[in-house]
């Protein structure tokens, strides 16, 4: 059994606490029989992955109109935001963790493809972008390998955004597709019943 | 904003129910002011007003904990909301500060 909902929104801050709370009350039939502790964990990530995305919409991606498409699975929901605008900019980190100056947008060039850029570097993990081709992203986070005492110190709020994201979302994907929208997508398991 | 100073400690109580990035910049310029003009080694920051917070208002929290670490000071949250504690584990940011319940775990 799948829903599929759609919602679409002005990209204002005026929306986004209806389009978080949207979100919980779209899936609250999903999470019944866990447990309190859980279900508030679950419910506090929820708030802040929706939050992350819809203020990346409104704050860097340019766009005038959002629209979210959540298809409810079982076990899952698959989440679309789909966006005007310019779309995703890699920026990838220099390696002591500082914003760099490299920038590449869609269409990503042909000697970009298949190659894998750090765009968020905290003291135990980073955020890998990798060009799948000209118009598709795929991101995810994985631990660091050997760290010096130095690097432990490293904390920087560059992309900290999309680092939750994908640390709260499976399959994190951004497309530019045919038409010119952005379609950023992911997948959010639900936590299983007790 | 109130404070409540001890010996080696200082409180900065936040009076918001939201940290977004609607309130980081007003609170990243207070935060800093505060750790500026306190020069107790332990700066508290008291959440416990606060129901939700998000990655910008993170950063600036980030932004202090290095502000007061290049002065030789520490930053210690405490009094997090089930919700906002949440966001902390999610974000591990509890393995970045130290978070005590109140001021008597200090």
């Amino acid at each position: 059994m799948s829903h599929r909902i759609s919602i679409v929104l002005p990209a204002i801050n005026e929306y986004l606490e209806f389009i978080t709370e949207s979100f919980e009350h779209l899936i609250k039939h999903k999470i019944k029989g866990i447990s309190d502790s859980v279900r508030v964990k679950f419910a506090g990530e929820n708030k802040l992955l929706m939050h992350e995305l819809y203020t990346n919409a409104i704050n860097h991606a340019g766009s005038k109109v959002v629209e979210f498409i959540f298809d409810i699975k079982d076990d899952y929901v698959d989440i679309q935001m789909i966006t005007d605008g310019p779309g995703f900019t890699i920026k990838p980190v220099n390696s002591d963790s500082t914003p760099g100056t490299t920038l590449h947008r869609p269409p990503f060039a042909n000697h970009l493809i298949q190659n894998e850029f750090i765009v968020h570097l905290d003291p135990d993990y980073e955020v890998v972008c990798k060009v799948l081709d000209s118009t598709k992203l795929e991101f995810y986070d994985r631990e660091r390998g050997d760290k010096t005492e130095s690097e432990m110190d490293l904390l920087i709020p560059e992309h900290f955004g999309l680092f939750i994201i994908t640390n709260l979302g499976k399959n994190v994907k951004f497309e530019k597709d045919s038409e010119g929208r952005n379609v950023f997508q992911l997948k959010r398991k639900f936590p299983p019943a007790k | 904003m109130k404070t409540l100073d001890k010996n080696n400690f200082v409180v900065y109580k936040y009076s918001g129910e939201k940290g977004t990035q609607l309130d980081a910049p007003a609170f990243k310029s207070a935060i800093f002011e505060f750790i500026e003009s306190n020069p107790k080694k332990i700066i508290v920051i008291d959440l416990s007003g606060v129901e939700y917070v998000d990655s910008s208002f993170l950063g600036v929290l980030v932004a202090a904990y290095k502000e007061a670490n290049s002065r030789d000071q520490e930053i210690v949250i405490s009094g997090l909301t089930d919700m906002v504690s949440s966001v902390f584990e999610s974000t591990r940011l509890y393995t970045v500060f130290r978070i005590i319940k109140s001021v008597e775990e200090i």
